[in-house]
């Protein structure tokens, strides 16, 4: 795979992000948006003025409007200005920041704005998914991103008990980041005497796939400015470094539905190749924070052994030994990540922006009580799409294998 | 006389006939019971368009009941409690098909306590779309053949000619060694199963508005002469679910699953729909 150095760097300057909701019938679309326009401008102290380039970005088929771009230059302020839009599935929001990167890197421009957003209430965000299938085949069987195959997997692995619990761990650990979250969808107070019950009695979607373990349908919007390392200086004490990205898709995938170990993902293939050119030999000690794109407990914990380049059962005894909560050896998505909130187009885009948050040190609520230097965000869609992203709080990193 | 939030519960069933919105009950056919624990229960059937509520408490003949307490049932009609959030504790449990409770939400206008609209500063409107799409698709000549075979009752593979895997539904190229795939092979029609994704939520489709019976088992079955990860996606006969077992392959040791077989439509067009579903191969 080639792979160039970077023309200059870039950092985040600004972040913005609604709250994060089942319902926001109080606003229309460009009015939620400008929300966190809005937010990210006040955070970078900059005015629309100073944004030379608009990017925005949702999933046209769950809101089943088309260029909805237009409308919302009402609330995103891109009148006028130059703008593009993308639109990638789950990692939309992952896609986003890479393509603001690129275009600031690249010197084409020294301030860009990436918008993410979707308001699920106002489509079908299951059906919409399906109709992502090929039509000629996969549209009769899929059922959007639901999917009982990681837990098909993990079970055949390490048995039902012992994968049932892990599954139900992460999900609590997951809650219990949320209620620490004030922009969360979701946050019920979950708590570790509930596990056996929520194994037990939480209703089933497929499989051991139950209506908990799932990531929810949620309206909201995520903004993050990007500037040149030049302007980044002037308008920020604590800007985020983009350190790199990797994207990896594959074909479409109809043979998923297989149970089959080892199995080459696009999360391993993404990471193995980030890594190995950035010179990190052991991620799990490396970074500081995972802010993983985890649309369900199953898929959460499956994932960690592929992006983590973990053997055997490793990645279960993170979890288990509650390693991955926000006081533990890595903690991984101390806002609550996917499984609280889950507005798609933007979501990606919020595991940068909280990330991000991390290594500012003003996260909130849910600030890791240690500091965080190093960040790693994940993003997902597709039949197998993968966005990964490295942060840095200092401009001080090794090169690493580039050309 | 049972009140929370200061409203009556009794007051939420009887205004359910001003509330009834006949054209988001078109097509529903289905009763409707609800256990408010300690006060009593309501039955509500839905049927040509039309509603009637009757206070009973024998709920035994509805297609599904929730049963939750007074406090959760008056929070839930107000938007003071989350319906996702009673279902994780516990508050509501439904018998019978949950999902079908999701159909209520638009039968029925929002209850509103009485000078609820005066106090409100502006009413929120919200407008409704219904968008339905014909739709039609190329096949093309590689899928074409595909779909002509299993008119045939033959089930084709595409291998590519560099890595040699088979592709079935096929593909016109290998998308990982970059060049077309010419050789075709049959395969099947029995295999094993591998994958059962046992689906208990009812999935539509946002153009048709066709909603699938559940529930249904979408399958990768290894169908004979394929390996490791080849499987074909098709659908379990309905009443075979629970009688079936997947096979596997994890660190190369390999665990057998259930022998199917196809049951072919008796009528068939070129599509996905000329396998009914696979059945036990007995």
């Amino acid at each position: 795979m080639k792979y160039k150095k970077k023309n200059r760097n870039v950092g985040i300057v600004g972040i913005g992000e609604t709250k994060f909701s089942s319902h926001r019938e109080d606003v229309n679309q460009p009015e939620m948006i400008h929300e966190a326009v809005r937010q990210a401008l006040d955070d970078a102290g900059l005015k629309i003025d100073d944004i030379d380039c608009v990017l925005h970005g949702n999933m046209e088929l769950f809101e089943m409007i088309h260029q909805p771009d237009l409308w919302h230059v009402l609330g995103t302020g891109a009148y006028g200005k130059d703008s593009f839009r993308l639109t990638t599935g789950g990692t939309t929001g992952g896609t986003l920041v890479c393509a603001a990167d690129n275009l600031v890197a690249s010197g084409m421009y020294d301030v860009v704005m990436a918008i993410g957003f979707e308001k699920l209430q106002e489509g079908h965000t299951t059906g919409g998914i399906t109709n992502m299938a090929d039509p000629l085949w996969a549209r009769k069987l899929q059922t959007g991103a639901l999917t009982a195959q990681a837990a098909v997997k993990l079970i055949d692995e390490f048995g039902a008990e012992r994968a049932r619990r892990a599954a139900m761990t992460y999900r609590i650990i997951m809650d219990k980041h949320a209620c620490k979250n004030p922009n969360s969808h979701r946050a019920f107070g979950l708590d570790w005497d509930q596990m056996d019950d929520l194994i037990k009695n939480s209703p089933p979607l497929i499989g051991d796939l139950r209506l908990i373990h799932m990531c929810s349908q949620s309206d909201g919007a995520c903004v993050i400015i990007f500037a040149s390392e030049e302007k980044a200086k002037q308008i920020t004490q604590t800007p985020v470094w983009i350190r790199d990205h990797i994207t990896v898709h594959r074909e479409e995938t109809l043979d998923l539905h297989n149970n089959f170990y080892p199995n080459r993902t696009t999360h391993r293939f993404a990471a193995e190749q980030l890594y190995k050119r950035n010179g990190i030999i052991n991620p799990l000690e490396y970074f500081d924070v995972f802010e993983m794109y985890d649309p369900s407990a199953w898929w959460g914990v499956d994932w960690l052994r592929e992006f983590f380049l973990l053997k055997d059962d490793e990645h279960l005894k993170l979890v288990e030994n509650r390693e991955i909560m926000i006081d533990g050896k890595m903690p991984i998505n101390p806002s609550g990540g996917v499984i609280a909130a889950n507005p798609i187009g933007a979501t990606a885009m919020v595991r940068t922006a909280e990330a991000a948050k991390q290594i500012r040190g003003n996260a909130g609520p849910h600030q890791i009580p240690r500091p965080v230097n190093h960040a790693l965000a994940s993003s997902f869609g597709g039949t197998m799409w993968t966005v990964l992203t490295i942060l840095e709080k200092d401009l001080n990193w090794q090169g690493g294998d580039h050309e | 006389m049972s009140e929370f939030y200061g409203i009556k519960i009794e007051d939420i069933f009887n205004s359910m006939k001003d509330r009834f919105r006949p054209e988001g009950a078109a097509g529903i056919e289905n009763t409707f019971g609800y256990a408010i624990k300690g006060i009593g229960g309501w039955k509500l059937t839905i049927a040509k368009g039309a509603m009637a509520v009757d206070k009973t408490d024998d709920l035994s003949g509805c297609d599904v009941v929730l049963d939750t307490d007074g406090e959760t049932f008056v929070g839930l009609t107000i938007g003071k409690v989350d319906a996702m959030s009673a279902f994780t504790s516990r508050k509501i449990k439904v018998k019978g098909a949950f999902n079908t409770f999701g159909l209520t939400s638009r039968m029925f206008h929002k209850y509103m306590t009485p000078g609820q609209e005066t106090r409100q500063a502006q009413e929120m409107i919200a407008l409704k779309k219904t968008i339905s799409v014909n739709q039609r698709f190329a096949t093309g000549p590689v899928f074409g053949k595909f779909l002509k075979g299993l008119k045939e009752k033959k089930i084709l593979a595409v291998k590519c000619p560099v890595c040699g895997r088979l592709q079935s539904p096929p593909r016109e190229a290998c998308a990982i060694c970059r060049v077309r795939n010419t050789e075709w092979v049959e395969i099947g029609p029995k295999g094993e199963m591998r994958m059962l994704e046992y689906c208990y939520y009812a999935s539509p489709d946002p153009l048709t508005g066709e909603t699938r019976e559940t529930p249904y088992g979408a399958i990768g079955i290894l169908l004979d002469g394929c390996k490791d990860e080849e499987v074909f996606w098709h659908l379990l006969r309905p009443d075979q679910l629970g009688k079936v077992k997947m096979g596997s392959v994890l660190n190369g040791k390999v665990t057998h699953g259930t022998r199917l077989r196809p049951v072919w439509n008796e009528r068939r067009t070129g599509t996905i729909e000329d396998i009914k579903y696979f059945e036990i191969d007995e």
